[in-house]
């Protein structure tokens, strides 16, 4: 009998099993350092909010200001997109994006590493109370085009990776 | 309760400039949808403006569309960055709820307003604004640097 496969991921394991597809993802989100985060607001309906995006010891880590709006959303509900953004008009790189669960790191040694990284970054780190959060990863996806043809690579954790390619 | 594209605009010049000016630099917005399960999804799409409003083309396989058709509520931001040296990311951010379009004259305008292809099988669906939110930030990469905020709401 087969064991059950965790649903769930961390950005190590993508790195693990999907190396390609964790480069090009690495590359989206750190080029741009920059994201957007869709959410859940109270009402179920969808917010999106711009974040800045660390790979700190294998996971993939989202801070937020203190009860802003967007860390409330996922204190209530973890669901969320982390999606790439395009830093200039010719990019082709194609988009990334992450489907997952946010969850809350409140670990004063993994909080530490995180600010230790951001301030490697842009040379500041949090002077205060900050939310941080770890995505647990349920799918990433690259869709890019060439050839005037879509093509698509998707990683999960029970399913491993499929690709695709069809007209735009 | 939504309303058109248009009479926010006529409402709120300056805001409605400031998301023209960011489409001049580059043409992509970012859509928030919900799932049928109800959690969020987020795409990268190319809104359109004819005749005072907004809209997007959907192709007819796209998941988005049957979020759009379901639950129709939608998010929306604009891509930060284009002043992020002097105002950090700006932000250009709506929400509100989106309307499938089926009259064929609207269509056309929609076909003839867009900086990309409409296909004739894509779905194309108005999004109506309730809410629009601008920033940017004051003393970027300094430890003072604060947000400004801009608020409108549908009354």
């Amino acid at each position: 009998m087969l064991a059950e496969q965790s649903t769930m991921a961390n950005w190590r394991d993508l790195e693990d099993s999907a190396p390609d597809l964790a480069a090009a993802g690495r590359e989206r989100f750190t080029r741009s350092e920059l994201v957007l985060v869709g959410s859940l607001r109270r009402d179920g309906s969808p917010r999106i909010s711009p974040c800045e995006p660390d790979i700190v010891d294998g996971e993939l880590m989202l801070g937020m200001m203190w009860r802003s709006t967007k860390a409330r959303d996922l204190l209530r509900d973890p669901r969320c997109v982390v999606h790439s953004t395009v830093h200039h008009r010719m990019d082709a790189m194609g988009e990334f994006k992450v489907r997952g669960r946010a969850v809350e790191v409140q670990d004063a040694h993994r909080r530490e590493r995180y600010c230790r990284a951001l301030f490697d970054r842009i040379a500041w780190s949090p002077p205060g109370d900050f939310h941080l959060f770890a995505i647990d990863i349920e799918s990433a996806t690259h869709i890019y085009y060439a050839d005037e043809r879509q093509r698509g690579t998707m990683w999960t954790p029970a399913g491993g990776l499929r690709t695709w390619e069809k007209a735009p | 309760m939504t309303i058109p594209y248009g009479r926010f605009a006529e409402a709120e010049p300056e805001m409605a400039a400031l998301l023209r000016s960011l489409l001049d630099w580059i043409p992509i917005c970012y859509l928030a949808t919900v799932r049928k399960d109800g959690s969020p999804r987020v795409h990268p799409f190319c809104p359109i403006f004819a005749n005072g409003h907004m809209y997007i083309a959907v192709n007819e396989s796209s998941p988005k569309r049957w979020d759009l058709a379901s639950d129709g509520r939608y998010a929306m931001h604009a891509l930060p960055g284009k002043w992020r040296n002097t105002r950090g990311d700006d932000e250009w951010y709506a929400t509100g709820r989106a309307r499938l379009v089926t009259a064929a004259e609207e269509l056309q305008a929609v076909s003839g307003a867009a900086g990309h292809t409409v296909h004739p099988s894509d779905r194309v669906f108005e999004l109506g604004l309730r809410y629009v939110m601008t920033a940017y930030w004051e003393n970027v990469g300094k430890p003072d640097t604060f947000a400004v905020r801009r608020e409108w709401r549908l009354s």
